[in-house]
């Protein structure tokens, strides 16, 4: 922000900010958050199952079998037993973890690609856009969020699609305010004035300055948010407006399996037990990346 | 037990401090000593980072317990050594008997409450009266130290008042309960000049009505002048003068005392002569030298003054220097060295 | 502080004219010809007219708007597409449960965050903080639900000390109340006691470090006086903010709890009407819950005003 900064002066480009990102202070300091890297490992377990899915489960997901139904974990040929109607539990996981890491994931992007672009715009032109954008935003958070989204399903008829968009509307405020607060706090900085007073055109200004800084604590939000909308996500299959039967998820996955708490209490509590862990994967990852990256923890100085 | 010699307010004997830096333990102040008698002001002078105010911190055992501690040495306060007290015991001293002022008005009051409650919280731990009792002597200490409209302004909060206010607020807290000690870290760095001369005179004004003792810390030799009866130099952690004020300033016997006075723009001097000032900085606690601190910037360094600690040497009653050639600066021609 | 109070319901409104807006819209967000889906399956003319014209869909839109602002704010929320139950009816008898569950999930929050909070704060970077992030992280992972299923399994089923479902109204007595309300306000109240504990640590944290905490060391004020009158009156103020949005997503979460412990709450009401696609019902719900979240803001924002009196004259 000086006259000392600048690629001149030794400062890297933000052409290398790949490298400049696995090296940096902030990646360190992650790597160092043991709960945080423990975080990505399930995580990344959980995405590796997803994408392979179908050739890593033993049985086809749907495929009944009644003769062979309520088998305890651990019983032949079926790792973690079999349900009601004898499909085999380890392989109905796995196809509800695909299942709700699409869906979070999906609600995530359209949480993005609501909130950011509008919160970008709320805050760069200001004025009476601000204030409209300001209000909208705020009737949307005035609800409870999932009472909002049964509401919406309600009027446009149940479905996974559908709940993991009108997840996605609903937690788009999130995104859209902190970016909306990221890019006010940037755009008052005195080096921004600094390259508009020598002509910098506005976009370039946008793309390699403005944008750059404002992205990090939206990093943070992203696995914080994921890890709502697989709640999220959970809780409306189990009230049947999600994910329909005989399809899997772990939300539906539970409630079923209530039915049968006498017969086998596992079915309950082994979905229950990866939904959680999900979840905490993801929460531990975004205080990993709070505590790593947050606001100027990459770009502060020595102190 | 009586003595010719009254026992001083406050004796700091031998004090070392160290500070946990990157995982090691680093002596940041090492044997420091200085006593004051009632009624007198001791001035701690030095640039930031020679271990004043970690040294003030220390007496008021306001150190940060994690990253910090008092290795060796003793702080009596009237004979009684406050090293290793217990909090509780620490509790009673502090803010009673013995009260501290801090360097920045603006945010070392709290602001959920107002300026009143806070003063008369202190007059209700330490002297034994009740609540209204309790305010009504807060508001005569605002009165005191010079705010306007004392009963009024006590139910303000702190962030209705100016910063030269504030600190006249402080003051009305540190002196509430009448203490025998006032320890002053630059009290005045963060205020106006004109501001600043008020509240040095207050300070004094105090002092002479209450027999109150006082340590001041201070960067500002002008300060000095003004409030100091001895004043202890230090630099890089260490005492390295200690001397009465008017002879401090008139023949000063470290050569690093000698730059800092040389350093001084006043108007007395030659208007056309450039402003003088130490080249260089000081060491950093981690890169403490073994031999004098100040030799890598001192114009008087011999190689004996590299080779291992100075120790303090007494010039005297109440006169200390820490310098292996500090007879030569007595001499007219040792003050050509700083030519 | 009136002033503050004043300002907070005046910015209130035009929040809730949106959310009409919003519950209005619903109705057009129905896939097709809104009469006919809402009609249910193979539905008579006669059928589709009658709810065409009960839900006005036959006037051009602002019309629409306009009338229904109106009735609403004569207090006639329509009435249900299926039972024909007035819809304020409908929320009135359903109301009491909910807003039991709700304080009690207040309560289970404020009882469990704050010391929870407070000790890690205190003791930040030592075991007491270790564990009680833990336990927050841990609680936060478990959604409300799977908390619920677990205590009714544990202590309905198991033990049997406590009864699994239901909901007895005040009137009937105290104690069954009691009884009935106890796990479905764990249930509900966990993740905001753990929300609250982590940002009571993380600004107790940040104060204790603070000059004026330094003060009041200086002062001599006993540690437990530090503590509790200096620093957490001020990093009280991020904990409330963040307990009132809690509380909000608690009133959605509702739905959920109530399907699981049976009670005829209004997340029941919702979560039937979702179903049934019982539009009329399902906007009595919206506008209700909004109006709880605006209390519940109003609430924190008195609750700031007192805590910080810079806001007082604001």
């Amino acid at each position: 922000m000086s006259a000392t900064s600048g690629p001149l002066h030794g400062e890297r480009p933000r052409m290398g900010w790949l490298s400049r990102a696995m090296s940096s202070r902030s990646t360190k300091r992650f790597t160092a958050n043991r709960p945080a890297v423990v975080g990505v490992v399930v995580l990344m377990t959980l995405v590796l199952l997803a994408l392979l899915g179908d050739s890593v489960a033993p049985y086809p997901p749907n495929s009944q079998n009644l003769d062979e139904t309520f088998l305890a974990p651990f019983s032949s040929g079926h790792l973690l037993g079999t349900d009601n109607l004898g499909r085999d539990v380890l392989s109905r996981l796995i196809a509800a973890d695909r299942v709700a890491l699409f869906a979070a994931a999906t609600a995530v992007v359209v949480a993005m690609v609501v909130g950011i672009p509008l919160g970008f715009i709320a805050a760069y032109f200001g004025g009476w856009v601000d204030v409209v954008v300001q209000r909208a935003t705020d009737a949307l958070q005035s609800m409870p969020p999932l009472m909002l989204a049964i509401a919406l399903l309600g009027a446009v008829g149940p479905g996974l699609t559908n709940a993991m968009i009108v997840i996605g509307l609903v937690f788009s405020p999130a995104f859209l305010r902190l970016v909306r607060a990221s890019v006010l706090e940037i755009m008052s900085e005195p080096y921004i004035e600094a390259s508009r007073s020598i002509g910098t055109p506005a976009l370039r200004l946008v793309l390699t300055r403005i944008l750059p800084n404002a992205l990090p604590p939206v990093l943070v939000q992203v696995s914080i948010v994921m890890g709502i909308a697989l709640i999220a996500e959970a809780s409306l299959s189990l009230l049947g407006l999600g994910v329909s039967p005989p399809d899997a998820s772990w939300g539906l996955m539970i409630s079923q399996g209530y039915n049968f708490l006498y017969q086998q209490p596992w079915l309950v509590v082994l979905p229950g037990i990866t939904l959680a862990l999900a979840v905490l994967a993801l929460n531990l990852v975004g205080d990993g990346l709070r505590d790593s990256v947050g606001r100027g923890g990459d770009t502060g100085g020595d102190r | 037990m009586s003595s010719s010699v009254p026992v001083p307010v406050i004796k700091v004997e031998d004090l070392t401090v160290e500070f946990r830096i990157s995982g090691d333990w680093v002596p940041v102040v090492t044997g420091v000593s200085f006593e004051v008698h009632r009624g007198h002001t001791l001035a701690i002078v030095g640039e930031s980072g020679s271990g004043k105010t970690v040294t003030s911190m220390a007496m008021m055992g306001l150190l940060p317990g994690r990253q910090s501690r008092v290795s060796s040495g003793r702080i009596e306060f009237e004979g009684r050594n406050l090293i290793g007290l217990r909090r509780r015991e620490l509790n009673q001293i502090r803010g009673g008997a013995v009260s501290m002022i801090f360097q920045e008005p603006m945010t070392s009051l709290n602001p959920a409450f107002t300026v009143g409650d806070q003063i008369a919280e202190v007059v209700r731990s330490h002297c034994d009266v009740g609540r209204r009792e309790a305010t009504r002597i807060a508001i005569t200490k605002m009165d005191a130290v010079g705010i306007p409209q004392a009963a009024r302004r006590a139910r303000a909060f702190p962030h209705e008042f100016s910063g030269g206010m504030r600190q006249r607020v402080m003051i009305a807290m540190a002196v509430s309960c009448e203490p025998r000690l006032l320890i002053a870290d630059e009290p005045t760095t963060a205020l106006d000049v004109t501001i600043q001369a008020q509240i040095l005179e207050l300070l004094r004004d105090l002092q002479e009505q209450q027999g109150m003792s006082m340590v001041f810390v201070t960067h500002d030799l002008g300060v000095v002048a003004e409030v100091a009866d001895d004043v202890a130099v230090m630099y890089a952690g260490n005492i390295v003068e200690r001397a009465p004020v008017d002879k401090l300033f008139a023949n000063p016997r470290h050569p690093y005392t000698a730059g800092l006075l040389r350093s001084m723009p006043a108007g007395a001097r030659d208007r056309s002569a450039t402003i003088y000032s130490i080249r260089g900085a000081p060491p950093k606690p981690a890169d403490f030298p073994p031999g004098c601190r100040f030799a890598e910037r001192c114009p008087a360094v011999r190689t004996e003054c590299v080779e291992s600690i100075i120790p303090p040497i007494e010039l005297g009653t109440s006169r200390m220097v820490r310098c292996l050639r500090h007879d030569q600066l007595a001499t007219s021609e040792g003050r050509d060295l700083h030519a | 502080m009136r002033r503050l109070i004043a300002r907070r319901l005046l910015a209130t409104i035009p929040v809730l004219f949106l959310v009409s807006l919003l519950a209005f819209s619903l109705i057009q967000l129905v896939p097709g010809d809104p009469a006919v889906t809402l009609a249910g399956d193979s539905p008579t003319d006669d059928q589709i007219e009658a709810i065409r014209s009960q839900l006005g869909l036959d006037q051009p839109i602002l019309q629409q708007y306009v009338t229904w602002v109106g009735s609403l704010l004569s207090g006639d929320f329509g009435e249900s597409l299926f039972s024909s139950q007035p819809v304020t009816e409908a929320i009135a008898q359903r109301l009491p449960a909910t807003l039991s569950i709700t304080l009690g999930a207040l309560v289970v929050a404020i009882v469990l965050g704050i010391p929870l909070g407070v000790v890690a704060g205190a003791q930040h970077g030592r075991w007491p903080d270790r564990v009680s992030s833990l336990l927050s992280s841990t609680s936060l992972a478990a959604p409300s639900y799977v908390v619920g299923l677990i205590l009714i399994i544990v202590f309905a089923t198991q033990l049997q000390i406590l009864p699994p479902s239901g909901y007895i109204p005040l009137g009937e007595g105290f104690g069954p109340w009691l009884q009935h309300l106890i796990l479905p306000s764990i249930a509900l109240g966990l993740v905001p006691a753990a929300i609250l504990a982590r940002q009571l640590r993380s600004a107790l944290v940040g104060v204790l470090a603070l000059d004026y905490t330094r003060t009041a060391v200086a002062k001599g004020l006993p540690q437990r006086v530090v503590l509790l009158k200096h620093a957490l009156r001020n990093a009280a103020i991020p904990g409330v903010t963040a307990l009132g949005t809690q509380m909000a997503v608690v009133i959605g979460s509702t739905v959920v709890i109530e399907q699981i412990f049976g009670i005829q709450g209004l997340g029941a009401l919702a979560y039937n009407a979702a179903l049934q696609r019982d539009l009329p019902v399902i906007q009595g719900v919206v506008l209700v819950s909004a109006l709880g979240v605006q209390v519940i803001n109003l609430g924190v924002d008195v609750l700031y005003g007192w805590l910080n009196p810079k806001l007082r004259q604001a």
